[in-house]
């Protein structure tokens, strides 16, 4: 019960900071993009939308909520009260998870996806993948400038392979969670259910290292620091 | 008050018997009070000898390789306020840190509601209530939506929020964006945020600091209403003003360590010497004399000025709580 009211919080908190117009005017305009763009492009221009905003969005926007929960210092009463890291950690991740799946299927549905329950699945871990690297690398940043420094690394990482992946197949790239995400969500993949797998992994791999983060973040809220 | 009778007074040798002025007889009795218990360790360590809601004993921290905070050692009764008293930088908010579970790895042994500190799950906030020196608040959320907010994540039963809020005259502001409130008003919410869950122990970093003084007589009733309530009260604080009006007892912590313990009244008549001003006119001007107030025999002035019914005026004069932190530590607190 905890969690379910810390997710209404969080989607108090997001719609109060207009996260929710900023998805909905980037849904638009993907929309009017995929209406405009040929036939044939369309499903790969969907692929790449779908990748790149509902489902990599996560990571400026968890970012952009930690930060903005350190520049009030609502983090020290968080940290004070008895809700744990992990109900914390998920209640973020579900309710940008959330977003992205609204969003992702609607673009999926726009842009002819060949198969909306398995983009679902990959849309909502890559959601909390991305959504985890943002936490963890808004908790190491103590600005603004440095979480962009550290995002812009991280997203690097994730869209380059991606991109590749257009050109070249070698299955070995399914380890990879960017690569993994676009096969599914564009179909295609040597293995599907290696790709979702192997998505799965990163996400146990971000949600371990996402609750360090905020038992980092807790611990170091008000001011002291280990 | 009137010379001539205060000169009677001493005279006379019998102030114990002058009634009609009750806040001298209280100031003069206790100074001269000769059989003054003399304070067990037990008595330092615990006021009113009641349940022991927090016990410290030999608590050492440390950021680096040089101690922070060194052999710290006391305990806090049940409905008592303790005050940390000391400059910026001292402990105070690692101190309260430490106690409130927030930093680990300490020596030593901090025990808080019965059990070590570390030991605590995270039920432990359920019963303790934290207001910090600065707002903790969601900016875009009214006033009445961050108390439901963070009620919403302690197990009921909480505290009425309607009658917290009118407590503390936020009703007609509730619905309010918190960005929209005045310094005093967020002071406030933020206090009512650590009440919300009815804690037994309240933790207030600096709960006056910034404040008007119309708001911060607010906020020291508000926390005197607590103590009334039965909870004791943890304030870090580096004014002696607070201290001193809200406080049983009070630590003066230095460089990490406790330099001095007990009432702030008992500090003030161990430590510092109540003294007698006055004043007489002489040859056209006012004019002023000093001397102990266990000592106005040996004063020849006064003695001269009290024959000759020439005295203006008389006050006695103690020293507070931060003229007696100066002594003890060397050390201004603000």
């Amino acid at each position: 019960m905890r969690l379910l009211r810390l997710m209404a919080g969080d989607i108090r908190f997001q719609w109060k900071y207009g996260f929710y117009s900023v998805y909905a005017v980037f849904t638009a305009v993907y929309l009017m993009t995929l209406a405009a763009v040929t036939e044939s492009a369309r499903r790969v221009v969907a692929t790449v939308m779908i990748y790149s905003d509902p489902a990599a969005m996560g990571l400026f926007f968890m970012g952009a909520i930690i930060l903005l929960e350190k520049s009030q210092r609502v983090d020290c009463a968080l940290a004070t009260t008895p809700i744990r890291t992990l109900e914390y950690l998920t209640a973020k991740l579900i309710s940008l998870a959330v977003i992205s799946l609204i969003v992702g299927a609607i673009l999926a549905v726009a842009g002819g996806v060949q198969n909306l329950p398995l983009c679902l699945a990959a849309i909502l871990l890559a959601s909390v993948f991305c959504s985890a690297c943002g936490l963890i690398a808004a908790e190491r940043s103590q600005s603004l400038n440095r979480f962009v420094l550290w995002s812009m690394l991280i997203e690097l990482i994730l869209c380059l392979p991606a991109l590749l992946l257009f050109g070249i197949e070698n299955p070995w790239l399914m380890l990879h969670p960017g690569v993994a995400a676009v096969w599914v969500i564009h179909g295609g993949a040597p293995s599907t259910a290696l790709c979702l797998l192997s998505l799965a992994a990163w996400c146990v791999a971000a949600l371990w290292l996402g609750d360090r983060s905020v038992k980092r973040y807790f611990a170091e809220s008000g001011g002291a620091a280990l | 008050m009137d010379a001539a009778l205060f000169a009677k007074m001493l005279s006379d040798k019998s102030v114990t018997d002058v009634t009609p002025f009750p806040v001298y007889f209280i100031e003069i009795e206790q100074l001269n009070a000769p059989a003054r218990r003399e304070k067990t360790r037990a008595d330092m360590d615990s006021l009113h000898g009641g349940i022991d809601m927090i016990q410290i004993s030999r608590l050492s921290f440390s950021y680096s390789r040089q101690p922070f905070i060194e052999n710290m050692s006391f305990s806090v009764s049940e409905g008592e306020i303790f005050g940390f008293l000391g400059p910026s930088g001292a402990g105070k908010s690692t101190l309260q840190k430490i106690l409130t579970g927030q930093l680990a790895g300490y020596g030593g042994t901090v025990r808080v509601l019965g059990r070590e500190v570390n030991a605590h799950g995270r039920d432990f906030y359920e019963r303790i209530g934290i207001d910090f020196e600065f707002p903790t608040l969601y900016e875009k959320l009214t006033g009445r939506q961050n108390l439901e907010f963070f009620g919403s994540l302690y197990a009921p039963p909480l505290r009425d929020i309607g009658q917290l809020l009118a407590g503390v005259e936020l009703t007609h502001d509730a619905d309010k964006k918190v960005a929209q409130y005045s310094r005093g008003m967020k002071s406030r919410l933020g206090f009512l945020r650590a009440l919300i869950n009815d804690p037994d122990i309240l933790f207030l970093d600096e709960p006056t600091s910034g404040l008007d003084p119309a708001n911060a007589h607010l906020m020291k009733q508000m926390i005197l209403d607590e103590k009334a309530r039965g909870k004791t009260v943890i304030l870090t604080t580096h004014n002696m003003q607070d201290a001193q009006q809200l406080c049983d007892r009070v630590a003066f912590i230095v460089n990490g360590s406790i330099v001095a313990l007990d009432t702030p009244h008992d500090l003030i008549l161990q430590r510092g010497a109540a003294s007698l001003r006055y004043t007489w006119r002489e040859d056209g001007a006012e004019k002023s004399g000093e001397c102990r107030l266990d000592r106005t025999g040996e004063d020849a002035q006064l003695q001269k000025l009290i024959a000759g019914g020439q005295l203006l005026t008389v006050h006695s004069a103690e020293p507070n709580l931060g003229d007696i932190f100066m002594e003890v530590t060397g050390r201004e607190l603000q």
